[in-house]
């Protein structure tokens, strides 16, 4: 029932912030309900966490209905580390879009958000390959509009088109490779189906679908060369959207991935995904030194963040027994990382944007001097993305280093080759911030600018403060990506008692 | 604030000696720090370490004093909150790092200097000059840190295999491969990354590039780097790790050549530069490579008392320039001269300190320098050796240029020069004090040199020893040739004028602005990089057709893998 809840208290308040924004037109009182909701929402995650920990099943519905219905939802700590994630920084989007946004359709902008958010509060959870990809859909969906919210404009409109069309494509995928799979087995139960699928292992029509699916999911996640959608959809969305967008979407989409391949068993993508994060940290961190669009940058910074993401996935799949819970382990927390560093780095680029009406990095010169607060916000959050320690963006590169030296091999030289990427993105963040921050003042700039609402400001604090928090004291992200880890690791054949006797854990 | 930086500082130093003191006691501390990966936040008091440590605490509060005055003038444009804070990170960072008794700490802890030296290098970030040079420090230490990192987690990787308790513990990494049980070709991997690390910290060949640009940082911040902290960690590590990478044959060789070649390639470059702060700069990683050297020829003793005593004179030299510029306002030592009639202290200490750098009897840096020679000849090193002392000819004559440029003969300054406020010329004093008499100290270094390092080599040596081992040793001519130079240089310059060039010195700027080509060779490689980015953002049109284009190239080529696996 809590599971449930979790994701229908953000759906329910989806539907009351859009009637009370309608009527009242009030950001505040409209955001407010979002951010209860979220809270509330919040809560029942707490339920589930403990009565997960007291070793209890919980899911929804009941077992009965489970088998008749075949769609169902199940409490997982996945599924807990994601929505606890989403959460948090939903949570703080919220509270900053109640000054940042200046539209008279609020109700409209929380009601998307918030519907977003339950998506990928569900895909965490769902129990079947069915509700997966609903939720899913309802994310994406949800995000689309999102991204062309500021319908006046071309330029989010454009956007916005490119990402339905090239989402939707990649979603037919998907659910391409899920009916085959239904069509074989007749069930979509995430956890019947690797058995049931162990009499197609090595054929070519599971390998079919494997490319489905990853090539399908692969589209939300920004895998290369998947990810075209992804600069314009993010630099052009309002910047509280950039941040979820960036922050912890492309990463569910990761995680809806993750979770179908897991039920499909024992192909070996693990390889490829490395592969593939290979390439799209490379293309990433690459396009992005050509960048002049601050939130350009921070989009393909995004990609190749997804990469050293995806790096660790793929390390843990391709070598279970290796590298299965040190490769989910640091993937996931860099998933945490990410929401915090990424979602605060966008924040900020927002706040820029709502003072000087631009993101061109060059005409954006030496405003984090004028309002130091923000420049010191902004330099913790491009250094965490180029993992400098004290920030919290180094922990989590190590343990997927970790996770390529438990391989050895051709794992090491992975290894090389992500800490080398972290290199190169040090000369756009770099660039970024000597501009941004200490860049020479224009000439032709007002004197006075328009204050920050403490609003605005009050999520990028917080959201710095906790990158410094998970920098010096990584144990606190490890409480919720630790369980989380484990379960997929004892999901794809790293059980905790294998880790634990070949000393890995 | 200020007052709260010098009590700081002033208290930082007076515990580092005191660590010294307490030499012999058990680990300090350890808390729990990441239990999820069985890190703990613990600091170790060993022999190397506690020296480094006391070095960066006490040259660091002789630098916070300096600042007081020296910063005055900057306090009108920049914050000197920021100046302070940072500098004030910057020798506790160092002393952690130095402390450190896993690698995580000191990975930690490594990577903060690094975000230290670049926030202090383009501390005047209005200069475009001094954010560059910043920038290029950061990603070019960085760039050797690829390296550190993935020897760390190698090892961790391979103790958390062995079933150790605490994965990162350096002692226990070290005799865990003593004891062979660390495979071989993971030793080979970290090896190869830690000797990375350092090269790219401590500004060696081919990494060398970004020291000389970070001398835009005000000066006592270069004397900072250069003396007390950053680049003594690249040095640290190495002596640190000695016994564990020394079971690989190639290692040791490889440091000594590094060293030796760092050290004749950058006293070349020394020898023609016209900036006294880039000479400095270069005769920095000059006697970096001669402790790399030492690390090399397996003597711990050498290359951590030489970082010592090289610490002392460097800051004073460094502190005497910032003195220097702050009274002629130029870096450019064919405008200065003359000047040891305006500051007489400021002159004195500067003349010990170039002794001491030149290698001439009885001053610190000719023991130390002495003992590395002693240590590569023991050591069956003869091609860096040879190298090296090339490099103490080319020391001596670019070291008493830079003297006589700047003080000796007529004045070619346009400004008034006067000799600097006590808050400056103090720390002058009791470094060029330093300078006379830190050799004397040998005998109490080396007893506890050795301490909590089971696995390390120190001999314990007196100063009767020393003085008797130096003077009985054939290497005793290097010595005498650097006296013989400064003698015939010095009746030469003074009949002909300072050595100052008539016209525009195009190559020899040409070659040390390059630092003998090597900015254009890793140039070379970031317009690769940048080229290749240019190219891959053709791809990213924008166009929906071709977006929708790769999507199809995506599915496809995920297909040809797996049948390319089948």
């Amino acid at each position: 029932m809590e599971v449930l809840l979790a994701i229908a208290i953000l759906s329910g308040a989806a539907l009351l912030a859009y009637v009370v924004g309608r009527l009242s037109r009030s950001r505040m009182l409209t955001g407010f309900i979002a951010f209860v909701a979220i809270a509330g929402s919040g809560y029942m995650v707490y339920q589930i966490w403990n009565v997960l920990q007291d070793g209890m099943p919980l899911g929804w519905p009941s077992a009965w209905a489970q088998t008749r219905l075949q769609s169902y939802l199940v409490a997982n700590y996945l599924g807990i580390f994601l929505a606890g994630t989403a959460l948090l920084l939903a949570a703080l989007v919220a509270v900053y879009s109640m000054r940042y946004m200046h539209r008279r359709d609020i109700g409209k902008f929380y009601a998307l958000l918030l519907l977003m958010t339950s998506g990928i509060v569900g895909v965490g959870f769902a129990g079947d390959l069915f509700t997966l990809y609903v939720l899913f859909e309802a994310m994406s969906i949800a995000s689309f509009v999102l991204v062309a919210f500021e319908r006046e404009e071309w330029e989010p409109i454009e956007a916005g088109v490119k990402y339905l069309v090239i989402s939707t494509v990649g979603s037919l995928l998907a659910l391409l490779g899920i009916s085959i799979v239904f069509s074989w087995t007749g069930t979509l139960d995430l956890a019947a189906l690797p058995s049931l699928l162990e009499a197609q292992v090595g054929s070519a029509q599971l390998m079919a679908v494997v490319a489905l699916i990853i090539v399908g999911f692969g589209v939300k996640a920004a895998i290369v060369p998947m990810h075209t959608w992804l600069p314009d959809a993010h630099s052009a969305a309002p910047s509280g959207i950039s941040a979820m967008l960036s922050g912890i979407v492309i990463e569910a989409g990761l995680i809806t991935m993750l979770r179908a391949l897991i039920a499909l068993g024992t192909v070996n993508y693990g390889l490829l995904l490395v592969w593939l994060a290979l390439v799209t940290m490379f293309v990433g961190n690459l396009i992005a030194l050509r960048q002049s669009d601050l939130k350009r940058m921070f989009a393909y910074s995004s990609v190749a963040q997804m990469g050293y993401i995806i790096m660790g996935v793929g390390l843990a799949l391709g070598y279970p027994t290796l590298a299965g819970f040190s490769g989910m382990r640091g993937a996931l927390y860099h998933i945490l990382n990410h929401a915090v560093m990424k979602g605060g780095a966008f924040l900020c680029a927002g706040a820029f944007l709502w003072i000087l009406g631009t993101r061109d990095i060059r005409k954006l010169s030496g405003i984090g001097r004028k309002f130091p607060l923000m420049g010191i916000c902004f330099l913790i959050f491009v250094l965490a993305l180029a993992g400098a320690p004290p920030f919290n963006g180094w922990f989590s590169k190590v343990l997927i280093a970790k996770a390529g030296a438990d391989v050895g091999g051709w794992g090491i030289f992975m290894v090389v080759m992500l800490v080398l990427n972290s290199v190169i993105s040090l000369f756009y963040y770099l660039d970024a911030l000597n501009t941004v921050v200490f860049g020479p003042i224009p000439e032709d700039r007002p004197r006075t600018l328009k204050p920050l609402p403490f609003l605005v400001v009050l999520p990028i604090v917080a959201l710095a403060a906790l990158s410094l928090l998970l920098g010096v004291l990584p144990d606190a992200g490890l409480v919720l990506v630790d369980p989380a880890a484990e379960y997929v690791a004892s999901l794809i054949g790293g059980g905790v008692d294998v880790l634990v006797a070949a000393g890995v854990h | 604030m200020k007052a709260y930086s010098v009590l700081v500082g002033l208290v930082t130093a007076i515990l580092t000696v005191a660590l010294i003191g307490a030499a012999g006691d058990q680990p300090l501390t350890a808390v729990y720090w990441i239990p999820g990966i069985d890190a703990t936040f613990g600091l170790q008091l060993t022999g190397i370490g506690m020296f480094v440590a006391a070095v960066a605490g006490c040259i660091g509060f002789l630098a916070v004093v300096y600042s007081l005055k020296y910063m005055e003038d900057l306090e009108r444009e920049y914050t000197p909150t920021r100046y302070y804070f940072l500098t004030i990170l910057f020798i506790g960072s160092m002393i952690a790092l130095a402390l450190a008794d896993n690698f995580l700490v000191l990975y930690v802890f490594w990577e903060l200097i690094g975000f230290c030296s670049f926030a202090l290098i383009a501390y005047e970030y209005k200069r475009a000059k001094a954010r560059q040079a910043g920038s290029k420090a950061f990603i070019v230490t960085r760039f050797g840190d690829i390296g550190l990192l993935v020897g760390i987690v190698v090892l961790w990787s391979a103790m958390r295999n062995l079933g150790a308790d605490q994965p990162f513990s350096i002692s226990g990494t070290i005799s865990a491969a003593l004891s062979g049980q660390i495979p071989l070709h993971l030793l080979t991997i970290a090896g190869a990354g830690f000797m990375a690390g350092a090269i790219g910290k401590s500004a060696q060949f081919p990494l060398h590039v970004w020291l000389p640009d970070a001398m835009e940082a005000p000066t006592t911040i270069s004397a900072l780097i250069h003396a007390a902290t950053l680049v003594n960690a690249g040095i640290y590590l190495c002596a640190r790790t000695l016994p564990m990478f020394a079971v690989l044959p190639w290692w040791l060789p490889m440091l000594a050549w590094v060293g030796a070649i760092s050290a004749t390639l950058t006293a070349v470059l020394a020898l023609v530069e016209k900036d006294l702060k880039r000479v400095l700069a270069f005769s920095t990683i000059s006697q970096l490579g001669y402790m790399m050297a030492a690390v090399g020829a397996a003597s711990v003793f050498a290359s951590q008392f030489h970082l010592l005593n090289h610490a002392i004179f460097k800051a004073l030299l460094f502190l005497c320039a910032g003195s220097v510029i702050h009274a002629t306002h130029t870096r450019n030592m064919y405008e200065m001269g003359g000047l040891k009639r305006f500051m007489p202290i400021t002159h004195v200490t500067f003349l010990i300190g170039t002794m001491a750098l030149a290698g001439i009897p009885l001053f610190n840096g000719f023991w130390s320098k002495d003992a590395v020679f002693e240590a590569l000849l023991g050591a069956g090193q003869t091609g860096p050796l040879v190298l090296l002392i090339i490099t103490a000819v080319l020391t001596a004559i670019y070291s008493w240029r830079m003297y006589w440029l700047t003080f000796q003969a007529e004045s070619r300054t346009e400004a008034h020069p006067h000799e600097s406020p006590w808050q400056m010329t103090l720390p002058l004093s009791l470094l060029g004090l330093g300078t006379l008499i830190s050799w004397l100290y040998v005998g109490d270094y080396t007893s506890k040199l050795g301490n909590q390092l089971p696995y390390h080599e120190v001999d314990l040596l007196e100063v009767g020893e020393l003085w008797h081992h130096t003077f009985g040793s054939p290497l005793i001519i290097i010595g005498i040739l650097a006296v013989a130079i400064f003698v015939i240089l010095g009746v030469v310059w003074s009949k002909r004028g300072a050595p100052v060039p008539a016209g525009p010195q195009m190559w020899a700027d040409l070659v040390t602005d390059t630092k003998g080509f090597f900015d254009w060779f890793w140039g070379f490689w970031v317009v690769l990089m940048r080229a290749v980015a240019s190219v891959l953002s053709l791809f990213q049109t924008g166009d929906l057709n071709y977006n929708s284009l790769w999507l199809a190239i995506g599915f496809i080529a995920v297909l040809l893998m797996f049948l390319g696996w089948g």
